[in-house]
């Protein structure tokens, strides 16, 4: 064919699909008075045949039994654990086979048709609610109409009793078909029972029960050995031995002919990555791959109106209902008592099914993209690299991570006033002293392994790091080296950062003594157990086989130094004068933006070290990946931030701004190792929206000044949920589950990533949970003992003055002569100005 | 059966009750015919007189022997509020004025026939249910709303009273919502909305009735009245989405969250008090209705199948837009038939 003439035949085809398309907005089209629109049918019919043709591969026989014209029951059985397809391929089956196709209609239960857009899809291709006053109207209108009898209990029964019918409804459908004297034709369908393999995949296989008790289902190879042994035995020749497993009492097994069919591709695709390693004494053949197809089987009419065995011809039935028939229908239909729910418990089971009918949609959704986009995760299980490279590069991290105590110094100083300025130096310099000393003694001691009945707790070994001593247990057991003592600093930086965190709420009145009192507990024990509990094999480490996934410490440093934050709000309370008399919350704006940008560059500088570093080393450069995730978040957090605070405000506030990449920084810092770039600014922009709405929520009840709330907490219990549902199969830790995300577009099972999203979800509840009953038991001792917070003269005159005194800018509150000297001494009102002394007389010397 | 009888019309001066007091009237079979309400109708009945009187009130008891009729006809009942008849008044309106009247029937002598021109609101909307109710499928389901509770309770008075009176033929017709170019009522109004609401992932199946339908159902029940109840529906059905692309309306599915708000207040605009109950459910799970009766019982031959109904009601409505009408919006009397100014 020539391009001239493709060119015209598909210029025909945009034609007329475009007079299609303006035909139907106009209504122009045709519906019965079921509401099928067979136009849509055929419209949707790819659909089916696709199912029909190439995923299933579905193979007919006995086809020739169903009437070509004149009214026909088709009775089945269903199966096909959320979303049955059986009666769509019979319904195809008769389209794509039958010498004289026509549209069945199928009698679909009746919550089908109380959930939205599922109700009109299902009657524009030819559904009808399942009753028998339909039934008899569609058998009068001389359609073929399809029941499955054992409706919803046939499949929605657990995947241990599949090919097992379950008992038949009550819908009187046989009467119905006696009384329009319509041929009933009995269908097998056979392998629906296995067109979703993850679900059955998600059952605990029988062969080892321990399992239920041990831990979350995972995906066993118990399913593809049933699948292989269930494949043969139905792709074989003896038919005999098939029908006994099948059940299907009422059909003549004389009349049931059976038939074998090849594994499609899909099917092969499956085998491959589903059932690799399967059982030896069934060798992987294309005859014994999965359960994934369907066969629909056609018996020979078994029920007559005269009672008579007749099989029927595409000619059709002969037998007409007579005039007599109908009357006598219709009295029996007056007559018959209805079976329908009353009005007490109908309302109930219809909400429960309508949640039923929503959720098997998205499970239809979710079950038909999974075993399309199947692929093999590959463990990026790269061998050991050059250990001095990665010392280097620990070691630099290292650097970086300190660096962010200047990045917290200057953030707090930004957001405080100029009377408040050196306090919060001293707070960096006392609380980086103390922590290192606490984290070497004891701190790292905790933070590491251990066995025996602390492994829950507290680690065990490494307390007074010195030479001689090993850090771990067992075989991970080794001495302290040179090596080694890189890892104990840099974990020593994390906890800096975390108490650093702390204190962003407790600016402008919190007594220094608190400071040092706090450090010491939480620089030896609360951030160690927490930092056990996620990277020492505590707790979190193994959540029903399920380890936390918290890269470089959404939660373990950001959510604990939050948490600790609030204890000490709430019992320090609002600065003065934050709260007017009305309640309404007013702000006190920090002294200097320049001051906290520089804090916000320096902490995003000293990210790349906190999350790239955290790779502990080079190996497969992986830390590169890992920083261009966090400046994807940082930046996106920026964004974010920037513009939720201007859509709120209408004005662009500058603080909002850093904030936003802090909270962006801090929602990666769970995932930077674990999520794809293309997620990444995803969560770095949900953060800052977080941040933005926390500041503004928080503000009008707790005064936090910096708003370390929103930006370090709720933004660090973000990014750990984020894990869970952004976490790539690629890069999760061994054990853990991928993000939700490869499940609903990917090929991750839902019983593994929803356990992961629930793992992702305690840990910062539980995280928070411990460190504030501990912070609190802290500061409540503090306060109760020493006092916590200054007094109202001292807040007024400053803490700079009242606690350390000196200011932080001098100028600001002393005033300096001027050159020349003498010539100018402006008087500053209520500050403590000594009267200068007499200038020197010099010229009149 | 009413061959050169006397009917009465109650309720004459509705939209229904004037259209049926009418074509009585060009009817050769029909003597007299006496219409009765509360106010006189608005348009010229021909040679029907009109007696002033209220069902609700037992006077109607004695008035109602003294006209001596053949047939009564119950025009009365009302689906949604008009003028003079708000919302609160439809129970009493419907249930207490049916009863007052099937009181006052038993008084006549002579009575041959009862109608009553009730709403096939009666077999409610809900997703189970049978795609064609027939006739004895009336209270397969729970009565959920108000009108369908009023409209059960006064078909329970009804039965009881035709099975105290085997010799007068009781007919309850089941209207199935009516549609038409000239009609005023809450489906048209909603049909003639800039922009129409529905409820998004629903598409209910519909029967609009057409109005010459509707009159001409009524009529034929009255002059060849029947036993027990009878769908008054057209034959097939539309869906409300089809039904909105004949009529060129862009239509907006509202999220199920907030239906329950906008069409209330979508209600209140085009005047029908239940859109957050009856309409509301109709307009999610639609409601069809068997009409073999109608055809073959009352012998009535449809002109229009729904899909009929709706195109006429497309082409004439297009034909006079309302403000050629002189139709302000929403109109000044709601359940009037639209005349145009002259």
């Amino acid at each position: 064919m020539s391009n001239a003439e493709m060119a015209l035949e598909w210029a025909s085809v945009v034609q007329s699909s475009s007079e299609r398309i303006l035909r139907r907005v106009a209504g122009e089209y045709h519906e019965d008075e079921w509401g099928f629109d067979e136009e849509f049918a055929e419209a949707a019919f790819p659909i089916f045949e696709f199912l029909y043709r190439s995923w299933w591969r579905v193979q007919v026989s006995g086809i020739e039994n169903v009437p070509g014209h004149g009214r026909a029951l088709i009775v089945g059985n269903h199966a096909g654990s959320v979303f049955p397809f059986d009666a769509t391929m019979i319904g195809a089956a008769i389209q794509k086979e039958h010498p004289l196709p026509r549209w069945a209609r199928a009698l679909v239960l009746n919550w089908a048709f109380d959930v939205p857009f599922v109700s009109y899809f299902i009657r524009r291709i030819g559904g009808v609610a399942a009753n028998p006053a339909n039934l008899t109207r569609l058998l009068e209108g001389d359609h073929p109409v399809m029941v499955f009898p054992e409706g919803a209990k046939g499949f929605g029964k657990p995947f241990s009793e599949r090919y097992r019918l379950q008992r038949f409804g009550r819908g009187g459908f046989v009467e119905v078909a006696l009384e329009t004297g319509s041929p009933i034709i009995p269908v097998a369908v056979v392998g629906s029972e296995e067109i979703y393999p993850k679900i059955g995949q998600s059952v605990p296989s029988p062969a080892s029960p321990a399992r239920l008790t041990s831990r979350l289902p995972r995906p066993s190879p118990g399913w593809a050995r049933w699948a292989c042994c269930r494949c043969r035995h139905a792709g074989g020749s003896n038919s005999s031995s098939r029908s006994t497993s099948l059940d299907m009492a009422p059909v003549p097994a004389k009349t049931v002919r059976w038939c074998s069919i090849s594994p499609s591709r899909s099917a092969r695709r499956f085998r491959k990555h589903y059932i690799r390693g399967s059982s030896p004494e069934v060798p992987l053949s294309s005859e014994t791959t999965s359960g994934f197809w369907l066969w629909v089987c056609l018996s020979s009419c078994l029920y007559q109106s005269d009672s008579s065995q007749r099989s029927f011809s595409s000619n059709g039935p002969k037998a007409r209902p007579s005039p007599e028939l109908r009357f006598t229908r219709s009295a029996n239909r007056i007559n018959r008592p209805r079976g329908h729910c009353s009005a007490g418990t109908g309302g109930k089971s219809r909400m429960r099914v309508k949640k039923l009918g929503i959720a098997s949609l998205l499970a239809l959704v979710a079950a038909l993209v999974v075993p399309g986009l199947a692929s093999a995760g590959v463990a990026a299980d790269v061998a050991a690299n050059d250990l001095e490279l990665s010392l280097v590069w620990v070691g630099l991290a290292t650097v970086l991570v300190f660096l962010m105590q200047a990045g917290f110094m200057f953030l707090e100083i930004g957001f405080s006033r100029m009377k408040n300025a050196g306090t919060g130096v001293g707070k960096i310099f006392i609380n980086l002293a103390i922590v290192s000393i606490a984290w070497w003694t004891i701190g790292y001691g905790i933070s590491g392994f251990s066995d025996g009945a602390l492994t829950d707790i507290a680690g065990s070994t490494g307390f007074f790091f010195h030479f001689g001593q090993s850090v771990g247990i067992g075989a991970d057991a080794v001495p302290v080296t040179s090596d080694t003592v890189m890892f104990m600093l840099f974990g020593m930086s994390f906890c800096a950062v975390s108490l650093a965190v702390v204190w962003g709420t407790t600016l402008e009145r919190i007594k220094f003594s608190s400071y040092v009192i706090y450090a010491v507990f939480f620089g030896a024990l609360i951030y160690p157990m927490v930092a056990h509990s996620v990277y020492g094999g505590g707790l979190l480490s193994d959540i029903g086989g399920r380890p936390a996934m918290d890269f470089a410490g959404s939660s373990v440093v950001h959510l604990t130094g939050a948490t600790g934050g609030l204890a000490a709000l709430l019992l320090l309370g609002a600065r003065k004068g934050k709260y007017g008399a009305d309640g309404s919350a007013r702000a006190i704006p920090g002294h200097s933006m320049p001051l906290v940008g520089l804090g916000v560059i320096i902490l995003w500088i000293g990210w790349f070290g906190f999350n790239g570093g955290s790779t502990f080393g080079t190996d497969g450069s992986f830390f590169a990946e890992v920083m261009l995730n966090t400046q994807l978040a940082a930046a996106a957090g920026v964004i974010g931030a920037c513009l939720l605070i201007y859509a709120k405000t209408k004005t662009l506030d500058v603080g909002m701004a850093g904030n936003g990449a802090i909270a962006g920084l801090v929602g990666i810092t769970a995932g930077c190792g674990y999520v794809e770039y293309w997620a990444a600014p995803i969560i770095g922009f949900i953060s800052g929206l977080i941040v933005v709405l926390g500041v503004l929520a928080v503000e009008k009840y707790l005064d936090d000044p910096i708003g370390a709330l929103s930006a370090h907490g709720m933004a660090g219990v973000f990014g750990t949920v984020a894990v869970g549902i952004f976490g790539s199969p690629r890069l999760v830790l061994d054990g853990a589950g991928a993000g939700i995300w490869y499940s609903i577009f990917g090929d991750q099972s839902f019983s593994s990533t929803f356990g992961q999203l629930g793992v992702q979800t305690l840990t910062p509840v539980v995280i928070f949970v411990f460190v504030f009953a501990c912070s609190y038991a802290i500061f409540a001792t503090i306060k109760a003992t020493i006092g916590i917070r200054v007094s109202e003269a001292e807040e007024d005159a400053g803490l700079d003055i009242s606690s350390h005194g000196m200011y932080g800018y001098p100028e600001a509150f002393i005033p300096q002569p001027e050159y020349p000297v003498g010539a100018y001494t402006p008087a500053m009102a209520g500050t403590p100005v000594a009267p200068l002394e007499s200038t020197p007389p010099s010229d009149q010397a | 059966m009413a061959r050169e009888g006397r009917v009465v019309i109650a309720g004459v001066a509705t939209h229904w009750g004037s259209e049926l007091a009418r074509a009585l009237a060009r009817s050769p079979g029909v003597g007299q015919i006496i219409g009765i309400d509360t106010s006189e109708p608005e348009v010229d009945l021909g040679r029907t007189e009109f007696v002033e009187a209220d069902i609700r009130n037992p006077v109607i008891s004695r008035l109602l022997p003294t006209l001596e009729p053949d047939v009564v006809v119950h025009c009365g009942i009302v689906g949604y509020p008009e003028k003079g008849r708000p919302s609160r008044a439809l129970h009493d309106i419907n249930v207490i004025g049916t009863l007052q009247l099937l009181a006052a029937c038993e008084k006549v002598k002579n009575l041959k026939a009862l109608v009553v021109r009730g709403s096939a609101a009666i077999y409610g909307s809900s997703p189970s249910a049978p795609a064609f109710f027939t006739e004895d499928m009336a209270r397969q389901f729970p009565l959920e709303t108000r009108f369908q509770r009023d409209i059960g309770e006064l078909e329970g008075y009804f039965d009881n009273f035709a099975r105290r009176h085997p010799s007068i033929t009781c007919t309850m017709l089941r209207f199935q919502t009516e549609i038409g170019a000239g009609l005023d009522n809450p489906l048209t109004r909603y049909l003639s909305l800039p922009v129409v609401p529905t409820q998004m992932g629903w598409d209910p199946r519909l029967q609009p009735l057409h109005a010459a339908d509707a009159t001409g159902a009524l009529t034929a029940a009255t002059l060849n009245p029947v036993r027990g109840a009878v769908n008054v529906a057209p034959d097939g059905a539309i869906s409300l989405s089809r039904l909105l692309r004949l009529a060129g309306k862009p239509a907006i599915g509202v999220p199920p969250v907030l239906s329950g708000l906008l069409l209330s207040r979508v209600g209140s605009m085009v005047g029908s008090g239940d859109m957050e109950n009856d309409g509301q459910l109709l307009l999610r799970y639609g409601r069809g209705c068997d009409n073999r009766r109608l055809r073959e019982d009352v012998g009535y031959e449809l002109a229009f199948d729904a899909e009929g109904a709706a195109r006429d009601f497309v082409a004439k409505k297009s034909a006079s837009s309302p403000l050629a009408a002189g139709r302000v919006f929403p109109a000044p009397h709601p359940g009037s038939p639209v005349r145009s100014v002259k």
